[in-house]
């Protein structure tokens, strides 16, 4: 069939798959479940994104679930312990995929002001980040600054070749 | 520590479950208020004069030049080690002038400390911005040489 | 024969289709009126991005529910996993069968479906898939069957948080089956039938929603309350939703039963979730606000004037307008819902366990006997 000799050739974007796509990261984009995880300071300034002032529902992203089996997004906040990364690798695990990570603050991003042994410098080592937000913490704003450049990254994602 | 005693409800209270309903009341007051929530991408936050930012360089037109005199200052005080300075002889007059200048956005914990300890005149030659808009796919892209720290960050504008 | 082949076939098929249908599309929407209810009454905006306001926020949600990946963990009974979502959501969609939406039936004239000229009689169309005489009791034993679907949800997930949320589950709402069917037993004797059909016509015949039954005459004495307060806080406790949310605790038991459910199947549990909350307002409003009866129902002058909007349609009117009556009290009772999970914090067990054998089943037997005592007296 044409379709899928279209499909075959790569170059040309076939016409179904590209609407399909669409809506597909249309809805993944916006209803990104975060899980309810916290380990640092960060995970305050995680809380007050999601409270009043600044309402992380608007985007779509308020329901906090609790189990990691319904969350597609694992927000990183704050210092991971050697002792704590096995979990977090857990954690990640047993999300079902499509699932996304976003490091928040620089002692997820990088060890931060802790460059000793008890650290994991940076948090890509345990898990593939997709947006770094460095700040000590970040502002909420900053939260959803990373939160509308991971939107365009899932936006961005293709099914076809 | 101190035992908080409550008064034992009246039966008339009890029976009618008035403290239920007075619960009810405050939220049912509340649902009728104006949200109090910053609509972020639409609208921004008001920043007050010393909000530490992300670090950034700046020059003076009063000094001729880079206005960084690579004393190494900051990069002593950082907590997190994220300043590397490498100095070179000023272009203009006596002293020194920053060659290199690595800040590294990653580890930078906005504490200030540099710029509090930075010796240059008029102004401090590292300074916090009040800019807070700052995510990045890499890693690597966190990291910003000298030409990178005087211009603004490039930020993504999302208006829709 | 092809006569009754259409009436008892192929309409009931079409109106079971038509209540999933609209039933599922409600439940979407209940979600985002839930997310949007708190927001407000948390001074936030809640969605605000996803369509205008919000307004394509449960689409999303459902579209990205369906491509999650499902995981079944290892441990876990793989069959019994797979169906415990559809054993409660079929008791949930089941119970729709004997609500009464609006009350009068449309005549639909005899016509021919073009294309293949199949001629189609003169059918009568009801709004309920089936008027049982023992409707009620149809009622209370299809709900109580969701048990099962949450008890094996919990076994089969084979996790320590899911078994002691369906167990708490279990003991929970077998414990308010009591108070949930002695609620229903002085509105069975006023009306004299348990089909809920029957319910709503004895409440026209009486000339008042059942909730304002004056006995005695006195206007202000409405045993009725009561028995909706004990219904009300019955069926919260039965459909699992906060202040008795226990099965799915979030800050003891993670997520209770469904804590090993991702995806499709955790769509379907939210679902049947909402779905017994839409459920439970809807006999609420049938058996103590009147079902399809006006708001005004009651007051002179007023019952006739808004029972028919659209007088120029005739029956239909009069169905569309009881229609929108009906929505309208379960709205509001959704409404009052989704109000207690804002306000109140969730009960600890033991609270939960005495307030439903120490007061509601205590309260009751009580209200039962009051009312059969005011009906004696009345003669």
């Amino acid at each position: 069939m044409g379709l899928s000799r279209e499909l075959q050739e790569g170059d040309h974007p076939a016409i179904l798959v590209t609407k399909y796509e669409s809506l597909f990261n249309w809805a993944r984009k916006s209803s990104l479940w975060p899980m309810t995880f916290g380990l640092a300071c960060c995970a305050i300034e995680m809380m007050s994104a999601g409270a009043s002032r600044f309402d992380m529902d608007r985007f779509g992203a308020g329901i906090f679930r609790a189990t990691p089996r319904q969350a597609d997004l694992m927000i990183v906040s704050g210092s991971v312990t050697e002792k704590m990364a096995p979990v977090i690798r857990r954690l990640y695990d047993q999300m079902p995929e499509p699932k996304w990570v976003m490091s928040m603050g620089i002692c997820s991003t990088a060890g931060g002001p802790f460059p000793t042994y008890s650290h994991v410098q940076g948090v890509d080592r345990v898990v593939p980040v997709d947006v770094y937000i460095p700040g000590c913490p970040p502002r909420p704003e900053a939260l959803f600054y990373g939160l509308l450049m991971l939107q365009d990254k899932i936006d961005k994602m293709k099914y076809s070749k | 520590m101190s035992v908080v005693q409550r008064p034992e409800l009246s039966l008339w209270k009890r029976l009618f479950l008035v403290e239920l309903l007075q619960g009810m009341a405050v939220t049912f007051r509340h649902w009728w208020r104006k949200p109090t929530t910053e609509q972020y991408p639409k609208e921004r936050p008001k920043i007050l004069p010393r909000f530490r930012g992300i670090p950034k360089l700046q020059d003076h037109p009063d000094v001729e030049g880079i206005l960084c005199i690579a004393c190494n200052q900051c990069s002593i005080i950082c907590p997190d080690d994220c300043i590397t300075v490498l100095g070179e002889p000023r272009t203009v007059g006596k002293g020194k002038q920053a060659k290199v200048f690595i800040l590294d956005y990653e580890r930078c914990c906005l504490c200030g400390l540099c710029e509090e300890v930075c010796p240059t005149t008029p102004v401090p030659a590292i300074f916090m911005s009040h800019e807070y808009e700052l995510a990045r796919y890499k890693r690597v892209d966190l990291m910003n040489d000298m030409k990178e720290l005087y211009e603004p960050q490039p930020t993504k504008e999302y208006l829709k | 024969m092809k006569e009754q082949l259409i009436q008892y076939l192929a309409v009931p098929m079409l109106q079971i289709a038509a209540i999933i249908g609209v039933m599922l599309l409600c439940v979407m929407y209940l979600v985002l009126w839930e997310r949007k209810l708190i927001a407000f009454m948390q001074v936030r905006m809640g969605p605000m991005r996803v369509g205008y306001h919000g307004l394509l926020q449960p689409i999303a949600d459902v579209v990205k529910l369906l491509l999650k990946e499902d995981v079944v963990p290892k441990a876990a009974d793989r069959w019994v996993h797979l169906i415990s979502p559809i054993i409660l959501m079929i008791p949930a969609l089941a119970c729709f069968a004997v609500i009464p939406f609006t009350g009068t039936s449309f005549e639909v004239g005899a016509f021919t479906i073009p294309l293949v000229n199949y001629d189609v009689p003169a059918l009568t169309v009801t709004s309920w898939v089936a008027d049982l005489n023992i409707g009620l009791l149809y009622f209370l034993a299809i709900s109580s069957l969701g048990v099962y679907g949450l008890v094996l949800a919990g076994w089969s997930s084979n996790s320590k948080y899911s078994m002691l949320g369906s167990l708490r589950s279990a003991a929970q709402m077998i414990s308010y089956e009591v108070p949930l069917g002695l609620s229903i037993v002085a509105i069975l004797m006023l009306s004299g039938t348990a089909s809920l059909v029957g319910i709503v016509e004895a409440q026209q015949e009486a000339g008042h929603w059942w909730l304002f039954w004056a006995p005695l005459g006195v206007p202000l004495l409405w045993p009725q309350f009561i028995g909706l307060f004990l219904y009300f806080v019955a069926a919260v406790a039965e459909t699992n939703r906060a202040p008795f949310d226990l099965p799915e605790a979030e800050t003891e038991l993670v997520a209770g039963f469904h804590t090993e459910y991702s995806g499709m199947k955790f769509a379907f549990m939210f679902l049947a979730e909402y779905l017994n909350m839409i459920l439970a307002a809807l006999i609420v409003s049938v058996l103590f606000l009147g079902g399809w009866l006006p708001v005004t129902f009651g007051i002179p002058g007023l019952s006739e004037l808004f029972g028919n909007f659209l007088p120029f349609l005739g029956g239909a009117g009069a169905a569309i307008t009881g229609f929108f009556w009906l929505a309208l009290k379960v709205f509001l009772v959704l409404t009052v819902y989704l109000w207690l999970r804002a306000t109140f914090p969730r009960y600890r067990y033991d609270q939960l366990m005495s307030l439903g054998w120490k007061w509601l089943i205590p309260m009751g037997l009580a209200h039962v006997m009051v009312t059969a005592l005011f009906m004696l007296l009345r003669g």
